[in-house]
């Protein structure tokens, strides 16, 4: 039963970033000229 | 005689530009102005744009705006 | 929520702007000055916009803000406008600059000062760094800076920011000009255009919410396209009439009003330099001018051109192989010992093991690629051939209604199309600028790699050798290009409708690159590529295993294995106790075989197989198995994500068989389950091109959706998007139709 739950919470967070990343992408903050740019945290 | 139709390597003094176009403003800003020497350094594979080395720097521009401005060859 | 007390004006921290021509070190400069690290590179327009720092001065510290470089105040690009607005303070949100430190050219210093004048009637305080003055004395010459400061009237330092020296001597100089406040003697102006401008100041009093400088009005009087006119005009008749009364008053002088400025300065500065730069030692030759003799050369150009861009990515495909297998090894080794601890929890051990180690791995392997991609960008771009390219590619342009110009941002786009579209900044005409950011995604970036090494390792070296993958390599990275002139073509002449564009480009010196500057872009690039794959492809995998992995009946597991074991009995003539025999040993070839057959049943009915074979119809003309639709179709939020797609999918659905190392053999081998191809590879030569095709085409790149967003509007990125992803299809249905026809 355990296992079940860490494997859930693993997807639920990878989910949850995934949608973070989503989120923030819909409005750019601009990226600096030599990075290409992605899905990161603030710098 | 006009500024495209130099040959490579020969060397012209401007002795007039057509200011009427915004183009030449912004040459004028990088000092080609009557008076100036200018030589013709490069013309790109298929005949255009052309590269010109004048007060020591190397410009590249097309035909259509090299053809404002009007040259005089100099003598080598 | 507590409200913020608003800050006291910015007093504490003097502000310092670094301007100066595209080119002259700024940024150099800049990162000498503050001990970061912003991108240098050797052609105009690496810097787009303004970045901020930190300098510690006499007085404590200061905000340093490094500009993109202009060649004067009449700015007509959108990088220049930046530079323009922060000097005299129209940018919102930032107070005009407390001094600017006026970066010049020390080989061209006619044309640097220009700049300087304009900037020297602001009535902003100024330092005047004489950058690059090892290239001067290279030329054999030498400036007297005594002489140059005391007719300037404000400090002269000499620098060299690629070896930091003179950046303490200019430090300095800053921390005096800011309490000294030390301008530029302005320049004195015929009497007429003095009158012109008060003139223009009557006329436009009362009809602009701050009474204009007599600066601003000489921009108006100057500027054809001057952004303060565009300030004022629309609303008022008199000024525009004061403009041109002021203008006709200097034709009578015998002046062009649009050259009047130039023409002004340039004999002022005549003056100003006389004797200032001497001959010191033997003028040496030029060396750039004879590398350009052949680099620029009318048949020779364009050959060293194309013989330059096959063997990069000749040597992209080539030199990678022994690092790569040591990524494999690894990855092969943290698996086995992994997998061994997780063996008590089946679940979480495919997760781990399956999922995260095989997908990012998949992914990880390809490092080596992008670093020696990211070696020999930089080198391009270090060395000034970059703008040269332009140069030789203009005429390509040409026709299609961009220039040479467009070209830059579009040779950025290789290594990734958001810093092209950035740099799209330094294209003076707004639809031309559109036009090139619509067509910068279609630039294989750094991004695409991955998939096209994997395709034709898999694919096409096998088959005709290493050669051939190689120039197979540079076709996929031609075709972006080659498909987006006549798209360029056809925007410009039915969407956006541009007239043709000026093109007047400065080509640099070519200079030596820096080692170091190599190897930070390498090290920059292969950190970002690696922060991907702990980042948004770790947790796409992870996803992806999930939705690969679930539901997972057991009876499936008793069922296949109850129909396996009867089709083997029946196959062994009835003996029922021979084939049970070979089953209870698990290493028995039976028992692998089972265990594969119970995988990939799993997987068949897994909800990504259910969504998978959805979709797959849509891809059914393009030769793709549900598998590769999946991977399509997962890879829309970033491109990449299909080598751990396809990782996770067939380490998960039990076709790995023992001779397949790596997912490229993996590949090779995979064939149709049933259908009507059953038995058949599922991979061909077609199929394979089929899908570099879509990636080449596809916009799958959320982030570069993201940044057309921001530039253009949600519009244009959607229609970009859109307009991609239908274009890739048709390219990928077309590959594989005619390639399949023609029995590839
Ligand atoms: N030889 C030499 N090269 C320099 C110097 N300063 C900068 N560079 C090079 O000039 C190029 C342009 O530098 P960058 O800082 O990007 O200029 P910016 O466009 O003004 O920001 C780069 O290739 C630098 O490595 C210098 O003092 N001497
Ligand atoms: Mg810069």
């Amino acid at each position: 039963m355990t296992e079940v739950t860490i494997v859930a919470a693993i997807v639920l967070a990878a989910g949850y970033y995934l949608f973070r990343c989503w989120r923030k992408s819909s409005k750019p903050q601009g990226c600096g000229d030599n990075k290409s740019c992605g899905c990161r945290r603030k710098r | 005689m006009r500024l495209d139709q130099l040959q490579i390597g020969r060397r012209c003094r401007v002795t007039a530009i057509n200011f009427n176009h915004a183009v030449c403003q912004r040459l004028a800003n990088f000092g080609l102005l009557p008076g100036q020497e200018v030589e013709m350094s490069q013309i790109a594979p298929f005949g255009d744009p052309i590269a010109i080395t004048f007060g020591g720097q190397k410009i590249s521009l097309r035909r259509r705006e090299a053809a404002l401005v009007e040259v005089e060859l100099i003598a080598v | 929520m507590t409200t913020t007390i608003a800050s006291p004006p910015a007093q504490q921290t003097k502000q310092i702007a670094l301007i100066g021509n595209p080119n002259t070190g700024k940024t150099s400069l800049f990162n000498c000055l503050t001990g970061m690290r912003q991108r240098v590179g050797n052609y105009p327009g690496v810097t787009v916009e303004k970045k901020l720092g930190t300098v510690y001065l006499a007085q404590g510290p200061a905000t340093l803000i490094d500009l993109p470089g202009a060649y004067s105040l009449a700015a007509s690009s959108l990088d220049e406008r930046v530079a323009v607005d922060v000097l005299s303070g129209h940018l919102p949100g930032m107070e005009r600059p407390d001094a600017v430190v006026c970066v010049v050219d020390a080989t061209n210093l006619k044309r640097n000062l220009f700049l300087a004048m304009q900037i020297a009637e602001l009535g902003i305080p100024m330092v005047i760094a004489l950058n690059l003055w090892d290239s001067l004395e290279a030329r054999g010459q030498t400036i007297d800076v005594d002489e140059l400061e005391k007719r300037l009237g404000v400090p002269v330092v000499a620098t060299v920011a690629r070896k930091s020296t003179g950046v303490s001597e200019l430090r300095e100089a800053i921390s005096n000009a800011i309490q000294q406040e030390r301008c530029i003697a302005p320049m004195i102006w015929p009497e007429e255009v003095d009158e012109a401008v008060k003139e223009i100041q009557i006329a436009a009093k009362g009809h602009t919410t701050v009474a204009l400088t007599e600066l601003e009005v000489r921009r108006m009087l100057f500027d054809a396209g001057s952004a303060v006119m565009r300030r004022v005009e629309s609303q008022h008749e008199t000024v525009r009439n004061a403009v041109q009364i002021g203008r006709e008053k200097l034709r009578k002088l015998g002046l062009n009003p649009m050259a009047a400025e130039a023409v002004l300065c340039y004999k002022h500065l005549e003056k100003l330099l006389e004797g200032i730069v001497k001959q010191a030692g033997e003028a040496k030759g030029e060396k750039s001018e004879s590398i350009d003799k052949l680099m620029l050369h009318r048949i020779g150009g364009l050959t060293i051109f194309g013989v330059l861009m096959y063997v990069v990515f000749q040597a992209v495909y080539s030199w990678a192989g022994p690092l790569m297998d040591l990524i494999d090894v690894a990855k092969g080794a943290v698996q086995g010992v992994v997998g061994g601890w997780l063996e008590p929890w089946p679940i979480l051990g495919s997760l781990v093991t399956d999922g995260i180690i095989e997908g990012v791995g998949a992914f990880v392997i390809f490092l080596p690629q992008i670093l020696i991609l990211f070696f020999f960008i930089s080198l391009l771009e270090d060395t000034g051939y970059m703008a040269r390219a332009a140069f030789l590619m203009d005429r390509l342009f040409g026709w299609c209604g961009l220039n040479g110009k467009s070209f830059v941002p579009m040779l950025s786009s290789y290594a990734c199309a958001i810093p092209g579209i950035l740099a799209t900044r330094t294209i003076e005409d707004p639809k031309a600028r559109m036009v090139t950011i619509l067509v910068a995604p279609l630039m294989s970036c750094s991004a695409r790699l991955p998939v096209y090494v994997l395709l034709i390792g898999a694919f096409v070296e096998p088959r005709y050798g290493v050669r051939i993958a190689g120039l197979a390599l540079f076709a996929m990275h031609l075709l972006g290009l080659a498909i987006a002139i006549p798209a360029a073509w056809l925007l410009t002449k039915y969407v956006v409708k541009t007239k043709p564009q000026p093109f007047l480009l400065e080509l640099p010196p070519y200079r030596v690159p820096r080692m170091q500057d190599v190897l930070y872009r390498m090290w920059q690039a292969g950190k970002e590529f690696i922060g991907r794959a702990g980042t948004i492809i770790l947790a796409i995998t992870i996803i992806v295993w999930a939705l690969l992995y679930f539901p997972r009946p057991v009876e499936l597991e008793a069922q296949v294995t109850e129909q396996f074991t009867a089709q083997q009995i029946a196959a062994n003539d009835g003996h029922a106790d021979l084939v049970e025999a070979e089953l209870a040993d698990p290493d028995s070839a039976l028992s692998v075989e089972l265990g594969n057959k119970i995988d990939s049943a799993y997987t068949n009915q897994s909800y990504m197989a259910r969504i998978g074979k959805t979709i797959q119809p849509v891809f059914e003309l393009a030769g793709f198995d549900w598998k590769i639709t999946v991977g399509v179709v997962a890879s829309f939020p970033a491109r990449e994500v299909i080598i751990s797609t396809l990782g996770v999918i067939y380490s998960l659905g039990g076709d790995v068989d023992e001779d397949s190392p790596d997912l490229k053999t993996t590949l090779a081998n995979a064939k149709w389950p049933d259908g009507p191809h059953a038995g058949q590879p599922i991979f061909t030569l077609a199929v394979a091109f089929s899908i570099m095709v879509f990636f080449a085409l596809c916009q799958q790149c959320g982030a570069t959706v993201a940044v057309i967003a921001k530039e253009l509007g949600w519009r244009w990125a959607m229609a970009s998007f859109v307009s991609m992803t239908a274009m890739a299809w048709i390219g990928s249905v077309l590959v594989y139709q005619i390639g399949t026809a023609l029995g590839f």
